[in-house]
């Protein structure tokens, strides 16, 4: 973090570069998207759109956690972009420097985007810099992903795909609360329930299991994970999308020094980075970045590059956070360690 | 950190009670990290749908007057049908009744008017 200061101190400036993709000069992605307006036309009068932009709202509305029900029901409305707030440029600035001194971002991968990396990192919104920038484009509007190929690439894909996301998530919670959760077996031991076999879809649930899964991480990760793809994926004039950047890390040697390639889809990372300024919990905020790698097989490190990337852009501190890097010993001997039995 | 030097994921809830997996060569991992990580998982269909019913579509736009090669193509024909429809949806009608089912699909959004 001290590098980080030094850098927003220094204010450097990284030039951007002209940007080509396909041998034709690309939209300007340091401006909103031409064909945003479009999309939200089209998106509003789509039924599925529609509805389940209303199943992610009511989705949000049954997170117990006041904080998290509270901030996921603003970030899926009309919110001020709070890790954009009074942002300046020599900030920015500052930010792209520091990512790219801790091999948190390579510069090669901004080549086809106008604007560089930093138009990748700070794509543009309304009102930017102000006390309450805004999305620049509806959250129901945004596409799934990236170009005509990419997953859910319309207006409107991103709630469709959220939709399916978060549906997924709930049954898997079930999933293991059925499998792994009941003590119904002689002597207390673990079994499926019998009154579920046969009917392995109850809509009931499981919460009746003995195991702590906690359904408000359940429910409501899977509707902040993408949350900054109406940033990221802005529509060009003719339907097609800006072009993402990714980083988290170089792609060479992101494992700590070992060979490894933590860099992931720019909207990923800048999701977290809204979650974190936000105040959303460690367990919250870490699950949120599971969403593009678990955090197991030998890929934390990519969790953590996530992670070590918001913070940068959030500009907080990771640890005194607790998004990062406590070990038992630390925990031990930290004067906080009632925090870390909640989420 | 651990003993290495590195930043790792904090032990949350109980996982640093009475080891420390970090400095064990383990990750302190909660069960809602690797479901959430399978939620999103859908990209393994969902991108091979658009890919394949982009194909599709592009024969079948001449039969609703919309040409593959026009600047407007995408937001006129393409956007609006999977917007309506999606694209998981059109897949796996297109794998049971063909370009068929397909194009009686989009004559629905065509009259909704969204083409």
């Amino acid at each position: 973090m001290k590098f980080l200061q030094a850098a927003i101190c220094a204010g450097v400036i990284l030039s951007s570069s002209t940007a080509y993709v396909n041998g034709a000069l690309a939209d300007d992605q340091t401006k909103p998207g031409v064909g945003n307006a479009a999309a939200i036309a089209l998106a509003k009068k789509s039924p599925i759109v529609e509805s389940d932009y209303q199943f992610l709202l009511s989705q949000a509305q049954r997170i117990e956690d006041a904080t998290l029900r509270k901030q996921t029901l603003d970030a899926l409305g009309d919110p001020c972009i709070q890790h954009r707030a009074h942002l300046t440029d020599a900030q920015k600035d500052a930010i792209v420097l520091a990512l790219t001194a801790e091999g948190l971002v390579n510069p090669a991968d901004a080549a086809s985007i106008t604007g560089g990396v930093k138009a990748g990192i700070f794509p543009p919104v309304t009102n930017d810099g102000s006390a309450c920038p805004k999305l620049p484009q509806a959250f129901f509007s945004a596409p799934g992903s990236t170009s005509v190929n990419g997953h859910h690439s319309y207006p409107g894909g991103l709630v469709v795909h959220e939709s399916n996301n978060d549906v997924a998530d709930v049954h898997l919670g079930e999933e293991y609360r059925q499998i792994y959760g009941h003590n119904g077996g002689k002597g207390g031991l673990p079994t499926i329930p019998r009154e579920n076999q046969g009917r392995f879809s109850s809509a009931e649930g499981h919460f009746d299991a003995d195991i702590f899964i906690d359904e408000d991480l359940i429910v409501a990760a899977p509707l902040w994970h993408d949350w900054a793809k109406p940033i990221v994926f802005q529509w060009n004039a003719n339907g097609s999308e800006f072009t993402e950047l990714n980083f988290g890390g170089f792609g060479t040697a992101d494992n700590n020094g070992a060979p490894g390639d933590s860099r992931t889809g720019g909207h990923h990372i800048i999701g977290i980075t809204e979650a974190m300024t936000r105040g959303l919990s460690p367990a919250f905020v870490i699950t949120q970045a599971s969403a593009h790698s678990a955090p197991t097989g030998g890929n934390e490190y990519k969790v953590v590059n996530w992670l070590r990337a918001a913070v940068i852009i959030a500009r907080i501190d990771p640890v005194a956070k607790g998004y990062l890097g406590w070990t038992m010993l630390d925990a031990c001997v930290c004067l906080r360690c009632g925090s870390w039995a909640t989420t | 950190m651990d003993n290495a030097g590195r930043l790792r994921l904090p032990a949350l809830r109980q996982l640093g009670n009475n080891l420390d997996l970090a400095n064990a060569g383990q990750t302190n991992v909660l069960a809602e990290y690797t479901l959430h990580n399978l939620s999103d998982a859908d990209f393994t269909y969902s991108g091979p749908a658009v890919i394949a019913v982009n194909a599709v579509l592009a024969e079948l736009a001449p039969q609703f007057g919309f040409n593959p090669a026009d600047p407007n193509y995408l937001f006129s024909f393409r956007n609006p049908v999977f917007s309506f429809l999606t694209a998981e949806r059109l897949m796996i009608i297109y794998s049971e009744k063909g370009t068929e089912g397909v194009r009686a699909e989009v004559v629905k959004v065509r009259d909704a008017g969204a083409t």
